[in-house]
């Protein structure tokens, strides 16, 4: 879990940094913050602040906040502004926002509690194929026919994996495959809240160009990967703070 | 206790069963005649003022207050002649048999056709002097805790149906029956349905008349008798057990139903309001259930519908159901509090 | 575990209770929900479930009908004891408040469970082995023009089953009192609702809950009375303080939110959202309907139960839903409601499945809906709060016309 920090000056982004939550988010939160801010060279009492995602309740020492959903469509407008959809790909959930003109949230859905179709599902399938995340996203670039992973619980697709090595299926077909299962339940997702034309996407699973590709091929879409996709909900807080 | 449209239809009820089994009688004692000009049968045509007197009991003389045909089953047996000229099945069938000449009729005709628009079969549930007696009878039923019959929708239909078979030879008869071929029996037959329709037995007996009661003078009148007992002793039965469903087989009734489906006396459903929970269904003593059954339709005027506006006092979701006249609303259904 | 069940059920009510500007007139039902003095001097206690079984029946029986329905986290954890954990949370805790002996539970001399869903059927042969357990059979289709003779026949069969039990025997006579008492309660939860409507911003959904929740555990006319009271201090401070600005009326579906469990109400009511109108069964749905009695006679009694019970239900066990969606659109429409929160009780397909089928519908109308998975234990507030705060976020940032 990370905590990020973006600080804006003009309406652009002057300091950014991102920190490990570790087990205490206030900590974390205070060295990102130390962090962004030495970077765009501010002092910390002069700037109004939002606190945003699930620290908002212990670690925002009286700073308003909003949650990430409203974060992630404001940030995910300014910097894709021709995006009518949000997907935000994080470690321990995931997200998928319907825009109304102007990038106001439409309609939302999360994925909070079931690890399939998050980044949590990747990281348990890294160790499967004793590979890191982007030794993952290689492995899948070269893939001739993605594996059907038909498990939807992450830990039965361990196994699935398991078994697809033993019976030789190549490597790279399988993380294909993985990349494929995540894209399919985001799509799935994606068909509750009503399909965009074009999706924003965001987080840390928005790093990978294996991810987006599934995801384009899932949803069938166009799908616009910004920079510093994990910044975009911190952005998103900060234009908000910018608003009285 | 009663609910505000039972309240009402009481009392409309009541007031038209004086007015119309007394009001000629009242309008000629006041007046000492009718107030207009009859429609007479024409020179030496067969006439019933020259009908015995024991199979139609019309006394010489007698005649009612008003030329008219309203659709609320004014009887010609009413005492005194009666407020207006008689039911609408009357009239078709006295003026077929006279062969009058249409334009004395369509004034008549007339006001008969703009009456049965605006209202539709109100008439039959707020007017009809059967009726009136009929719920007395029903009344009488519920306070003895006895639960009323239930009937299929086939039923119903065949009654319909049986209706038609009524009405239809009814003018047939009627208009052969005044040809000099049919002489003999032309005092059993004129005015066909009226010699079996209870009110015949009934409508005299509140002007102290027994006369129509039976008449054995030879077979056919015989053969009336008894068929009009066993009418009025079914017309007794279904009222008693099943709150309304004579009025599926009445032919006034069935006349007084063409003009329900276009009449501007409207009932009408908000649909989403509608928690289906058929108390409509259960109050409706002609037991219809299009007010529950029918989606997507906003006005509800169905044949068999007598706008009693039981279902409207049963309904307990707000503005569900609701009455029109011309798009101006009457009443609207409401949760009603009780006492206990 | 009864004293732990107990800490539940007064931490809730402290937490609703410390509430700004609360009617007075709300500590009747605290009490009642607190003491559950339903007095047993009327005739034996019987447990019953769901709105299917006529109040109105078991009185005329000698008995006191009292709601079992659980939403004891402290119930449930007994009840996993016995029954697999991935089953209705609801039937695991009511079993859990039986086996337990928690509250009213305890006090039972029979039950009678509707088979109104696939856990209430298995949960009456657990049941059964605690107390006498009578089946009321649920037919899946809530056409009266099929089902009505079944239901009036099931209804007599439960009335021969309990006059077997207490001795009494519901007559005609004492049906039609037992309707006139209970009447009085419908007709204050409908002045109450009046008073509601025209001053929505004065008691939280969560009050009205406990009102409800009150009416299932408190004897019925002293209930009725509290309710009128409570009507009428609504319109006292209604009239005295004008509606907040940012009051953000919501109309709640789903599966019931069962007492204590009432997290959601809280995550709504701090994110600043009001629940004002509901289709739920453990509010409205149980004491809004009247019995409509159309002929007085013993069958026309039966009939107008059965109506009442099985053919007014919205429940999502039928086959047809349709007056669900309409009631929903119904409350928006009455309320002026800005948005749509359905509860979702995980593991129950009814809801679960009726919610997917109700987004499209209000997605379609352009209704803001919000669908939240959860249980009875407070594991999951977070998630549930970001839902919500998200939800109320995209509600104010709607153009004014729109809402």
């Amino acid at each position: 879990m990370a905590t990020k920090v973006v600080v804006l000056s003009d309406g652009k982004a002057v300091g950014k940094a991102l920190v490990n939550t570790g087990t205490d988010p206030r900590a974390a939160g205070a060295e990102a913050l130390s962090q962004a801010l030495g970077q765009a060279g501010l002092q910390e009492c002069e700037l109004p602040r939002i606190v945003t995602g699930y620290g908002r309740v212990v670690a925002n020492n009286g700073a308003r906040t909003i949650t990430e959903i409203l974060a992630a469509a404001r940030g995910a407008h300014c910097v894709a502004p021709l995006a009518d959809g949000v997907i935000d790909l994080g470690g321990q959930d995931t997200k998928v926002i319907k825009l109304g003109p102007d990038g106001t949230v439409a309609d939302f859905i999360m994925n909070d509690k079931c690890a399939a179709g998050t980044g949590r599902f990747l990281e348990l399938m890294v160790s499967a194929l004793g590979v890191d995340f982007d030794g993952l996203g290689d492995l899948a670039a070269a893939a001739a026919k993605p594996a059907r992973i038909n498990s939807t619980c992450a830990v039965f697709a361990g196994s699935e994996v398991v078994s697809l090595i033993a019976r030789s299926v190549p490597e790279s077909d399988i993380a294909a495959g993985l990349f494929a299962s995540i894209a399919s339940r985001i799509a799935a997702l994606a068909t509750h809240v009503g399909g965009a034309g074009r999706y924003a996407f965001i987080g840390g699973g928005a790093k990978s160009p294996a991810m987006k590709k599934a995801l384009e091929s899932a949803l069938g879409k166009e799908v616009i990967v910004p920079d510093d996709p994990q910044f975009v909900v911190a952005l998103g807080a900060a234009l908000s703070a910018a608003q009285p | 206790m009663m609910r505000p449209t039972a309240v009402a239809r009481w009392s409309v009820q009541i007031a038209a069963f004086g007015l119309l089994i007394y009001g000629g009688f009242l309008v000629k004692a006041a007046l000492g005649r009718s107030v207009l000009p009859g429609v007479s049968a024409p020179a030496g045509a067969y006439s019933s003022n020259t009908l015995p007197q024991q199979s139609i009991a019309w006394a010489p003389g007698d005649e009612p207050a008003f030329n008219f045909y309203p659709p609320g089953a004014a009887c010609r047996f009413n005492p005194g002649g009666g407020l207006f000229k008689a039911c609408i099945v009357h009239m078709f069938s006295e003026n077929l048999t006279w062969r009058t000449p249409l334009k004395y009729l369509s004034l008549y005709l007339f006001l008969f056709v703009l009456l049965a628009f605006l209202f539709g079969r109100a008439w039959c549930g707020w007017i009809c002097p059967l009726g009136t007696l009929g719920d007395a009878l029903t009344g009488l039923r519920r306070l003895l805790h006895i639960d009323h019959a239930d009937f299929s929708g086939g039923f119903r239909k065949a009654l319909r149906i049986c209706s038609y078979g009524i009405l239809a030879p009814t003018l047939a008869v009627s208009a052969f029956i005044g040809m000099p071929a049919f002489t003999p029996y032309q005092c059993y037959l004129f005015l066909p349905y009226c010699q079996v329709c209870p009110a015949r037995l009934l409508c005299p007996l509140f002007g102290g008349r027994t006369s129509t009661l039976a008449d054995f003078t030879n077979g056919i009148s015989s053969f009336l008798s008894i068929a009009s007992w066993v009418v009025l002793g079914l017309f007794v039965a279904a009222f008693f057990l099943g709150r309304r469903i004579w009025c599926h087989l009445c032919p006034i009734g069935l006349v007084n139903s063409w003009f329900n489906r276009g009449s501007p006396l409207e009932l009408r459903k908000d649909q989403v309001r509608c928690n289906r929970c058929a108390a409509c269904a259960d109050a409706c003593p002609m037991g219809l259930d299009h007010v529950v059954r029918k989606k997507g339709k906003a006005v509800l005027n169905e044949p068999g519908c007598v706008l009693c506006l039981r279902c409207v006092d049963a309904c307990p979701r707000d503005s569900c159901l609701s009455v029109t006249f011309w798009g101006k609303q009457l009443i609207q259904s409401k949760y009603r509090e009780t006492h206990s | 575990m009864a004293a732990e069940d107990l800490k539940l059920r007064e931490r809730a009510l402290a937490l609703f209770a410390a509430r700004d500007g609360r009617p007075a007139a709300l500590e009747y039902f605290e009490d009642a929900v607190r003491s559950e003095d339903i007095s047993a001097g009327d005739g034996p206690l019987l447990g019953v479930f769901c709105n299917f079984v006529p109040a109105e029946v078991v009185e005329a029986a000698g008995a006191v009908p009292v709601r079992l329905c659980s939403g004891s986290v402290v119930a449930q954890s007994v009840g996993e004891q016995m029954m697999p954990r991935d089953t209705c949370p609801v039937a695991r805790a009511t079993f859990g408040a039986v086996a337990g002996g928690f509250g009213l539970a305890s006090r039972v001399r029979a039950v009678v469970v509707p088979t109104s869903c696939d856990a209430k059927r298995r949960l009456a042969e657990f049941l059964s082995d605690y107390v006498p357990v009578l089946s009321l059979s649920i037919p899946p289709r809530n056409d009266y023009r099929t089902e009505l003779p079944y239901w009036v026949s099931e209804l007599e069969r439960l009335a021969e089953g309990l006059s077997r039990i207490t001795g009494v025997t519901p007559t005609r006579a004492r049906l039609e009192a037992a309707i006139l008492r209970r009447r009085a309660r419908q007709d204050a939860f409908r002045d109450l609702g009046r008073a509601r409507l025209r001053y929505p911003h004065v008691l939280a959904g969560s009050d009205l809950a406990l009102v409800a929740a009150a009416a299932f555990a408190a004897e019925s006319s002293r209930w009725a009375e509290a309710t009128r009271r409570l009507a009428s201090e609504v319109r006292t401070l209604g009239e005295a303080r004008p509606r907040p600005a940012d009051f953000v009326p919501l109309v709640l579906t789903g599966a019931p939110l069962l007492w204590p469990a009432w997290k959601l109400y809280d995550v709504i009511q701090s994110a600043g959202g009001s629940v004002v109108a509901d289709t739920l069964c453990s509010v409205t749905q149980g004491l809004d309907d009247p019995v409509q009695v159309d002929d007085w006679s013993r069958a026309g009694i039966m009939r107008a139960l059965a109506l009442r019970y099985f053919a007014a239900s919205l429940c999502p066990c039928f086959m047809d839903t349709t007056a669900l969606t309409d009631r929903v659109f119904e409350l928006v429409h009455d309320w002026k409601a800005q948005g749509v929160v359905a509860h979702n009780l995980r593991l129950c397909q009814l809801a679960e499945m009726q919610s997917a089928r109700l987004r499209h519908i209000l997605r379609d109308k352009g209704i803001p809906f919000l669908a939240v998975d959860t249980e009875l234990g407070t594991e999951d507030v977070e998630q549930v709060r970001v839902r919500v705060e998200a939800f109320m976020e995209m509600i104010r940032e709607r153009p004014c016309a729109q809402r």
